[in-house]
Order: structure tokens, then C-alpha cells, then sequence
């Protein structure tokens, strides 16, 4: 086998983890289980979505027949994918090319640059595809069966489909291995990433507005008017992104015209995949080089600044908490991924508020001017900061957050319920504040502030029993196995346990309220009664977390 | 004792200790007994293994088979073996991070499976591997290492500076331990092990990736702690080092001690020259 191809090889074999797969299956017999209940999740979780994609795309194939433009499919498809690409590939290229740990390993070995940069970007590229295919698939044969295509346009699909991603993706390489020729973005990694997992969130949260904005039950008139407004819109998207275009009238079209497209749309890919292995020959490992020259100024700490500035003295339980804190903020994956409370939270809450056409807050007003009716509203409130808070997963990655560093807290003469405490006062800090926020948020849009203030003793108590739910789960069996922050946060079964089981104390909670209503209750003994039970549940949640935290620390071998 | 007095006024004064009182209320009565270690007038020995093991594979690989060692204080043990023989099983199980299979370990007066924080206290450990919290800095994890082991403010000042300044880390010391060397790394570990000032300490593979200087003011920081009546217990695969370092030596093979005594009675009694030529011998069916 070439240099190359092994090198391909056993980078696509690391990137699947196909060999650890084949290990899991062989020898770690009790994992098959997760690996196949996770398999089956996907693939149920991806069938529902590929279904509603399916369904969007045939009324977008629909209109654009009735216009005469059914390639608009087509069109709405590729250009999709691309600009994902074009815009995600620079991060995961980023990532591949810069930031990668082989890079060690690689470069001193007797290989070009073009071939170390054409086996990552490969990888990259089977990535791609794998993102890319759900989202055109559906559209050529939604367009394929709907125009009765004949052999000649699957066959011209085939050929069409896997160049899809080039074009972009080389756009993409070159953008960055030029940019990482002058700018050294490794001391900024961290920050990189912060901003990719932002530009995510704002891109997630973006589509559900627009999608909410559609108004119910005229969808397709909303969509003619945005097509109708963009008159010949294939020629509007091509202004933008021309080989989008290429491809789908090379696909649609008939005759020579079409293989013409065909041809450029080709020959577009392959042009810039070759300036992008000579130009990577030429200049990969210089900014790869660049990058590892990284020169810091050691700051000289005297004597006396050490012991006055820099030597803090706390208990253990603070010194962990603090810890926690600590770690969370400075790792990005962290960051974005157990500050849900803070972050999430109070953006979904603006956005329910303050979106046109979803009138919350007009509704909420008008509940208020009857003073009867003030309790729904502030029982809605209470049931959203509950919720927001059951999404713990600061909780429920506690332990597994430690990793290979769990040593320290097997070894250290801090007792686990002492340890657990500390890691629960963490988590229940970053409740308290997302409900501290979002209470601040109903008192300046909807509610006067006397109206909230019962909504958040109530929301800081209620956070208990969901906080210590939560942890329960990862204290009994955290991961700890991992190579990748990621993996203890977004590959963590804990999470999904947790949300469960904070999903059935607000089911739990809902219930009594109903019956506390057919019963006629006074307002003031549903708050009351429902402080109490949430307060029995916090007792009772907290100590069986205790409880199960000496037994567990004790059976963790590391 | 002294160190523990002042301690306990300083933590009084401190806002976490109603924090403390609050978790107390649940379990822990160990506070009180936990103390500053070192110069103990305990007159146990040190270090007592009795018939440990511990298998892997549901019992089909043993990897340390009925393992019997007494370690007296004021000695410097080198525990020795070729790769896979048990050495780090046995180190893992003395601080607590694997729980063995059979036997029991008492560790300065303590039994590890009934008083395991005391014997945790008593412990300053360095293991093979640095897998530290990469995004704190040095001085941040000295400071958390110096809470857990509630060293006293004036103590741990005294003891950061002094090791800062030994092991040259003091201008990486307000840096991120993800931005330090292997070497800096070790070093760090070394020092949030050594800041309680323990009574034992057991060191994984110490001197792997110290640079000469580091690796000898390491030997003499051992030699000085085990002549203050102090136990050192440490792995290695550096025969020259165990050979002239060491007040006795074990020698582990598939998970057996299969030696164990002085460089004199090691040679006596397998009438080989060096270390190297009885560590060959011993470790080659």
C-alpha cells in the first residue's frame, strides 16, 4: 500500500474509532449494548427529522412546479449543503489541519505536505458526506420521481453527488491555510471555539424563529412569496454561489447544455483541489510550523506577591466548588455545554417573549390585569425556570467531567460525601443563577417585581431535587473514560437519564397543582404546599446523592 | 501538632467552615483526627501488606498474587519489577485508587479499608502519569491541593515558595498547566504530593521525565525526609538509582515478591555483583 493510502487509511480508521468499535465488540461485551441502544437512538432520532425535511422539500418541489422553476429543489438543496460546509468545513478544517495532536507524529515522517494535508482533508471530506448526503438525497429524488426523470439524470446524479462538497471545501482549506500563514490562531483556540459553538447556537436558534415566523396553515404561500419576491431565483443564488447552480441545471438540464455544466462544475472541483495540494505543498508546513512556535512570557512571581496575591486558604467542600468553577469557564466544551441554565435558558426566554408571533407576552399581561389569574401566570414562569434548571448538565456530568484526573479526588483525604457536596453546590449555583436571570427577565418584560419574587424562591428551591437528580446519575456511573472533553458532556448517557428524571418530578409537580386547583386551594397554600413538597423531594434527593456517592467513589477504580 | 492548632483558629474565622459544619451534619467525624503529618512518634511500621491481591479479567489475569511487605520507618523502599509485573496494582491499591481483591494494607497505624482518609492524609502520592487539571494554573492547583490536605495558610506559603524555587517553577507558577512541559508537569504533581508534608511518600517512576538537576535534588529531598524518621516508597526501572539510593529493595515478577532485602542480602543471596545481574536472574523464568 502507498504511503498515502495507509496514511488515509488509518486516519479514516481513528475518525470512525473503527478499530475501537471492532475492540468493544470483541472484548468490552458489555458496552455493545450502549453502542447499539445509541445506533438505534440515531437512527430513529434522524428517520423523524429526515421525514420533516422530506416533507418541506416536496412543498418547496411543489411550488417551484407551479412557477416553472422545479429545479428550485434542486438548487435549495445543494446551496444548503454548501454553505454548511463552506461555513462548518473552516472549523472542522481548523481543527483537522492546526489543532490535531498527530500533527507531532506526522510531519517528522518521510511524507509531503500535500499528502499529510490531502489524507486530513479527506477525512474531513467523508465527514461531509455524511452530513451532506441526508440533506441532498432526499431532493433529487424528491425531484427525480417527481419529473419522471429517465436513467440518463440518476446517472448524472451519481456523478454530480460526490463532487458536491469540493467546491466549498477547498474554498474553505485555502481561506485557511493563507489565513494561518500570517495569523497564529493557536493561542486563540479556545476562543475559536467558543465562537463556532455560539455561531451554532445563534444558527439553531435562528431557523426555529424563522420557522416560527411561517405563518400556521399558509406555509406555501409564505414560501411562494419569498420565491415570487426573488424573482428567477435560480439567477439570484447563482449571483452568490454560482457552482450551486452548475450542478442543478447540469442535473436538470437536457443536451449539451447540460453536460457543459456538468463539465465546469467538474472540472471547477478538481482545478481547485489541485492549487490547493500545490499551494499546501508550498506553504502547509510553514504556517503548520509557525503555529508551533509558541513563545510565552513566564511572569516572574517574587516571594512576597506568591504569598500575599496568589496563596488563598479555603475548606476542602469550597476549594472543590471553586475547582468546578474553574474548570468549567475555561473549558469551551464546558462552557457551552453545562451553563444551560445561564445561557440557554434566558435566550429561549426572550425569544418566547418577544417574537411576533408568539404573542406570550400580550397574553401574560392580560392574565395579570385580573389579579385571580396573576397565579397562572406565575405558575407558567415557575414551570419554565423548573424546567430550564432540570437541564442540569452541569449535574449530570459532574464526575465524568473529571476524566483521567479523577485520581486527584480517589486520593485526596476528602470524603466523597464531602466531594459530592461540593460538586452539587456547583451545579446548584448555576441553577440559581439561571433562574436568578430569568426571573430578572419576567420582572422587566411581563411582571412586576413583587409578582416574581415568590416565582424564584420557588424556582431556587425547586432547583434542589432537580439538581441532585441530575448528579445522582453521574455520581452511579460517570464516564470517565475519554479522550476529548466532549465526549464526557455530549456522549454522556447521564444527561439523558437526568432530563428524565427531572422531566418526572416536573410531571409530578404539575399534577399536585391540578389537584390543588379542583381542590380550590387559596393561591398563597398552592405556593406553600408546593415549596413543601419540592423542599421533601430536595431532602430526599440530596441524601439518597450522598448515599449513593460514599459507595460509588469507593467501587471506582481508576 | 502546633501547625493543627493555628490551623483550626484560621478555619474557624473562615465563611466555608459553616459551609463545612453544614455537610458535617451528614457524615465525617474524621476532622478532628487529621492532622499536619511528618515526625510522628508512631512506633508501627510504616507500611504493612499482608496477603494482597488483586486480579484482572474476572480473575484471569493476577496481577499481584498474595503479596506480603513490611516497610519500617525511616527507610527509603525501591520496589522494582520488569513492565506488567504488579509494581503500579500494588502502588494504585496502597493510595487508595484500586481496592484489592484480598488482603489488607495498614499504612501509618491505619487500615486502608477502615480508616481510609487518615491513611490518605498520611500519603503524598505521585503517579506514573500527569494527568493534572490542565486549565488551572500551578499556583491554583497547589492552593487546591494545600485546601484538600488543609495545610495551614503560613505552612503552605513557606512550603509553595520553597519548592517553587527548588524545581525553578516559580515564573510557570501563575501559568496553565496545559501550557507546561512533561517535565513541569511532573514537577508540579511532585510538589502539590509533598506540601502536607507526609509521612509517606510513594512515587510512581519519579525521576521519568526530570531533567538531571530536578531528578537529583529529588534523591536528596528523599534522603533528607526518610532521615527525619520519615518512609519513602517508589517504583523505578533505574537499577543505578534503587542501587545507591535505596535502604532496601523488593523485587516484584509476575505479581510475586520474589526478593526483597538490602543491596547485601540481595547479593548474598543470589550471588550476583549488581543489581542488574540479580534483577535479570530473578525476573527471567
Amino acid at each position: 500500500m502507498s504511503p498515502f493510502m495507509s496514511l488515509l487509511k488509518t486516519q479514516l480508521n481513528i475518525n470512525f474509532g473503527i478499530s475501537a468499535l471492532k475492540y468493544r465488540f470483541a472484548v468490552e461485551k458489555k458496552k455493545r449494548f450502549e453502542t447499539v441502544l445509541m445506533a438505534i437512538s440515531i437512527i430513529i432520532g434522524g428517520g423523524i427529522l429526515l421525514a420533516f425535511y422530506s416533507y418541506f422539500l416536496f412543498g418547496v418541489y411543489t411550488i417551484g412546479a407551479q412557477l416553472n422553476q422545479p429545479e428550485i429543489v434542486l438548487v435549495v438543496a445543494i446551496l444548503a449543503s454548501q454553505i454548511f460546509i463552506l461555513i462548518f468545513g473552516m472549523f472542522y478544517l481548523m481543527s483537522a489541519f492546526y489543532f490535531a495532536k498527530d500533527v507531532s507524529i506526522l510531519v517528522p515522517l518521510p511524507l509531503k505536505p500535500y499528502e499529510v494535508l490531502g489524507s486530513k482533508f479527506a477525512v474531513v471530506m467523508v465527514n461531509e458526506y455524511l452530513t451532506m448526503l441526508p440533506i441532498i438525497v432526499p431532493a433529487f429524488v424528491i425531484y427525480g420521481i417527481g419529473k419522471g426523470a429517465g436513467l440518463l439524470y440518476w446517472l448524472k446524479s451519481i456523478i454530480i453527488i460526490p463532487f458536491i462538497p469540493i467546491i466549498p471545501l477547498t474554498i474553505s482549506a485555502l481561506f485557511i491555510i493563507i489565513l494561518m500563514r500570517f495569523v497564529n490562531f493557536r493561542k486563540s483556540r479556545d476562543l475559536l471555539t467558543v465562537i463556532g459553538g455560539f455561531l451554532g447556537m445563534i444558527i439553531g436558534i435562528g431557523i426555529s424563529v424563522l420557522v416560527q415566523n411561517i405563518p400556521e396553515g399558509k406555509e406555501e404561500e409564505f414560501l411562494i412569496g419569498i420565491i415570487m419576491n426573488r424573482y428567477g431565483m435560480m439567477t439570484y443564488i447563482g449571483k452568490r454561489f454560482p457552482p450551486s447552480v452548475w450542478a442543478a441545471r447540469g442535473i436538470s438540464g437536457h443536451g449539451i447544455e447540460s453536460f457543459k455544466y456538468i463539465v465546469l462544475f467538474i472540472a471547477v472541483s478538481l482545478a481547485l483541489s489541485v492549487v490547493l495540494l500545490w499551494l499546501s505543498n508550498r506553504i502547509f508546513y510553514k504556517s503548520l510550523l509557525a503555529g508551533q512556535e509558541v513563545t510565552r512570557k513566564r511572569k516572574t512571581i517574587s516571594y512576597d506577591v506568591l504569598s500575599k496575591k496568589y496563596v488563598k486558604s479555603s475548606s476542602p467542600v469550597v476549594s472543590i466548588f471553586m475547582r468546578e468553577w474553574k474548570l468549567i469557564l475555561r473549558t469551551p466544551v464546558y462552557l457551552l455545554n453545562c451553563l444551560t441554565g445561564i445561557i440557554i435558558g434566558p435566550i429561549l426566554l426572550i425569544i418566547f417573549l418577544f417574537t411576533k408571533n408568539m404573542p406570550i407576552g400580550e397574553y401574560a399581561s392580560m392574565f395579570l390585569e385580573d389579579p385571580d389569574k396573576v397565579i397562572y401566570v406565575q405558575l407558567v414562569s415557575l414551570a419554565f425556570i423548573l424546567y430550564v434548571s432540570g437541564l442540569n448538565t452541569a449535574a449530570s456530568t459532574a464526575v465524568s467531567r473529571e476524566g483521567q484526573t479523577f485520581w486527584v479526588s480517589k486520593m485526596i483525604p476528602v470524603s466523597a460525601e464531602h466531594q459530592v457536596m461540593a460538586k452539587f453546590f456547583h451545579s446548584y449555583s448555576i441553577a440559581c443563577l439561571g433562574a436568578l436571570l430569568m426571573a430578572i427577565i419576567f420582572a422587566v418584560s411581563i411582571m412586576p417585581l413583587l409578582t416574581v419574587l415568590p416565582v424564584l424562591i420557588l424556582g431556587i428551591i425547586g432547583s434542589v431535587p432537580l439538581t441532585a437528580v441530575n448528579l445522582v446519575f453521574d455520581v452511579m456511573r460517570p464516564k470517565l473514560l475519554w479522550h476529548n472533553p466532549q465526549e464526557a458532556v455530549k456522549q454522556n448517557t447521564n444527561t439523558f437519564f437526568g432530563i428524565l428524571a427531572s422531566l418526572l418530578i416536573l410531571a409530578l409537580l404539575f399534577v399536585a397543582t391540578i389537584y390543588m386547583f379542583s381542590l380550590g386551594f387559596k393561591n398563597w397554600i398552592v405556593f406553600l404546599v408546593l415549596a413543601l413538597i419540592m423542599a421533601v423531594f430536595g431532602i430526599i434527593t440530596l441524601a439518597i446523592t450522598i448515599a449513593v456517592a460514599r459507595k460509588s467513589y469507593e467501587r471506582i477504580e481508576i | 501538632m502546633n501547625n493543627y492548632n493555628s490551623f483550626n483558629v484560621l478555619y474557624l474565622y473562615n465563611f466555608s467552615y459553616i459551609i463545612d459544619m453544614v455537610i458535617i451534619a451528614y457524615h465525617c467525624n474524621y476532622k478532628t483526627k487529621l492532622a499536619i503529618n511528618s515526625n510522628t512518634t508512631r512506633r508501627e511500621d510504616m507500611v504493612e501488606i499482608k496477603n494482597l491481591s488483586k486480579s484482572y479479567n474476572k480473575g484471569t489475569v493476577k496481577a499481584v498474587d498474595n503479596l506480603n511487605l513490611k516497610i519500617e520507618r525511616g527507610e527509603i523502599f525501591g520496589f522494582l519489577g520488569p513492565n506488567g509485573a504488579g509494581k503500579t496494582t500494588t502502588i494504585k491499591m496502597m493510595v487508595g485508587l484500586l481496592n484489592p481483591d484480598e488482603g489488607s494494607i495498614n499504612i501509618n497505624g491505619y487500615d486502608m479499608s477502615k480508616n481510609p482518609l487518615e491513611v490518605k492524609q498520611s500519603i503524598g502520592y505521585v503517579p506514573d502519569n500527569h494527568d493534572v487539571y490542565e486549565r488551572l494554573t500551578g499556583i491554583e492547583y497547589l492552593n487546591f491541593m494545600a485546601d484538600v490536605y488543609r495545610v495551614p495558610k503560613e505552612v503552605r506559603t513557606e512550603r509553595m515558595n520553597y519548592f517553587l524555587d527548588l524545581f525553578e517553577l516559580r515564573d510557570a507558577a501563575s501559568d496553565l498547566i496545559k501550557t507546561y512541559s512533561h517535565g513541569m508537569k511532573q514537577k508540579i504533581v511532585l510538589i502539590g504530593a509533598l506540601l502536607h508534608n507526609p509521612a509517606l511518600w510513594i512515587m510512581d517512576e519519579p525521576m521519568v521525565g526530570l531533567d538531571p538537576k530536578s531528578s537529583h535534588l529529588l534523591k536528596e529531598l528523599m534522603r533528607k525526609h526518610c532521615d527525619e524518621g520519615n518512609t519513602v516508597f517508589f517504583s523505578t526501572h533505574i537499577l543505578e538509582v534503587a542501587e545507591r539510593l535505596c535502604d532496601r529493595i523488593g523485587i516484584i515478577h509476575k505479581g510475586k515478591l520474589v526478593a526483597i532485602g538490602t543491596m547485601d542480602e540481595l547479593r548474598k543471596s543470589d550471588r550476583a555483583e549488581s543489581l542488574e545481574k540479580i534483577f535479570l536472574e530473578l525476573t527471567e523464568q
